[in-house]
């Protein structure tokens, strides 16, 4: 693997690869991928029908740029790797395969749940905007309800950000993480620890989460295998949208993340 | 003309949509960023530009107006 240390560069193997029938799972911008190019965590393998990009963290997340046919570079994985990739529900994506291949074994599904509900007229007692205070609060409600391989916890640096941006709410025994371009509104992470589960805490986090996020759209990713989540969202209005994604991860043998 | 071209494409790639130079793309979903792969790659080819990833934001790609302005600059750049 070749680590990345000019912007430069990324920009001239991803441009290679942005033509007609190319298959990705890479969206970034690019103060995100210019942070993490200059934290030395960007690293690639190329060959002439793809392009892997890996960046490093906690947990590694893989990126690919895949033309049509093509095949993946050879790669052997040694961290704790993720790889999530969407497409439109109704089409049938094809890169499982190479990815298998590279070792990674498929652990979820997630789909797209779109807002059509109505709009509370109120912010809900019970839960406030963060503060740099509950950071640790935070990472902990995070940690006990997410897997750590899937789910993409963020990073303490992270958090602190959505605080500063009032983006993280927190209810007694829970949080949720969310983000807004001032269109889309979109739900990051709704954590509850189970003894204050079944209490409302989870329903009082969306309706502030809807109450808060100046956006005209909002949405979530949610798994389908967690219908205890499923089922609290579409009370609110929330319904399965028009994309899919599958999760595939890697584990280091004799190594737990 | 570069808007034409471009209009075109849109319309080829979406099907039965109402586009003009000023439509939004992107806040009104007319292309979500599953689509914007696909429109860059015809962009590169239709303009032999090099359009990287970096490029790809909601802001060069809010309408086909501001996908002109992208091309002009790749084209200076």
């Amino acid at each position: 693997m070749n680590r990345l240390t000019k912007f430069d560069k990324f920009s001239a193997l991803t441009g290679e690869f942005m033509q007609r029938g190319v298959r990705t799972n890479f969206f970034k911008s690019r103060e995100q991928i210019e942070r993490a190019i200059s934290d030395g965590s960007v690293y690639y393998e190329l060959c002439e029908t793809s392009l892997l990009l890996i960046f490093s963290g906690k947990v590694d997340k893989l990126y690919f740029m895949l033309l049509s046919g093509g095949r993946f570079p050879e790669l052997h994985l040694e961290r704790s790797t993720v790889c999530e990739y969407a497409y439109k529900t109704g089409s049938s994506p094809d890169v499982a395969d190479e990815l298998v291949k590279l070792g990674l074994l498929h652990s979820a599904n997630r789909e797209r749940y779109e807002f059509a509900g109505t709009f509370p007229s109120e912010f809900p007692a019970g839960v406030r905007f963060a503060v740099q205070n509950d950071l640790g609060f935070a990472e902990e409600v995070l940690s006990v309800c997410f897997d750590p391989l899937t789910g993409c916890l963020p990073t303490r640096d992270e958090l602190s950000s959505d605080i500063a941006a009032r983006h993280l709410l927190v209810a007694d025994g829970g949080v949720l993480r969310f983000s807004t371009d001032g269109t889309v509104g979109e739900l990051n992470h709704l954590a509850v620890l189970p003894k204050a589960r079944r209490s409302g805490v989870g329903s009082a986090l969306v309706t502030a989460f809807l109450a808060a996020a100046s956006a005209r759209r909002f949405r979530l990713w949610v798994r389908t295998d967690n219908p205890v989540a499923q089922a609290l969202y579409r009370r609110f209005g929330f319904a399965p949208g028009r994309f899919r994604s599958e999760v595939f991860t890697f584990t280091p043998k004799d190594q737990s993340v | 003309m570069n808007m034409d071209k471009i209009l075109e494409i849109i319309r080829e790639l979406v099907p039965g949509t109402d586009v003009a130079a000023d439509t939004l793309l992107i806040e009104d979903e007319i292309i979500d960023s599953f689509d914007l792969v696909a429109l860059v790659g015809e962009l590169s080819d239709a303009f032999d530009v090099q359009i990287g990833v970096e490029s790809v934001t909601p802001e060069n790609f809010e309408t086909p107006s501001a996908i002109a302005s992208l091309i002009e600059r790749l084209r200076e750049g």
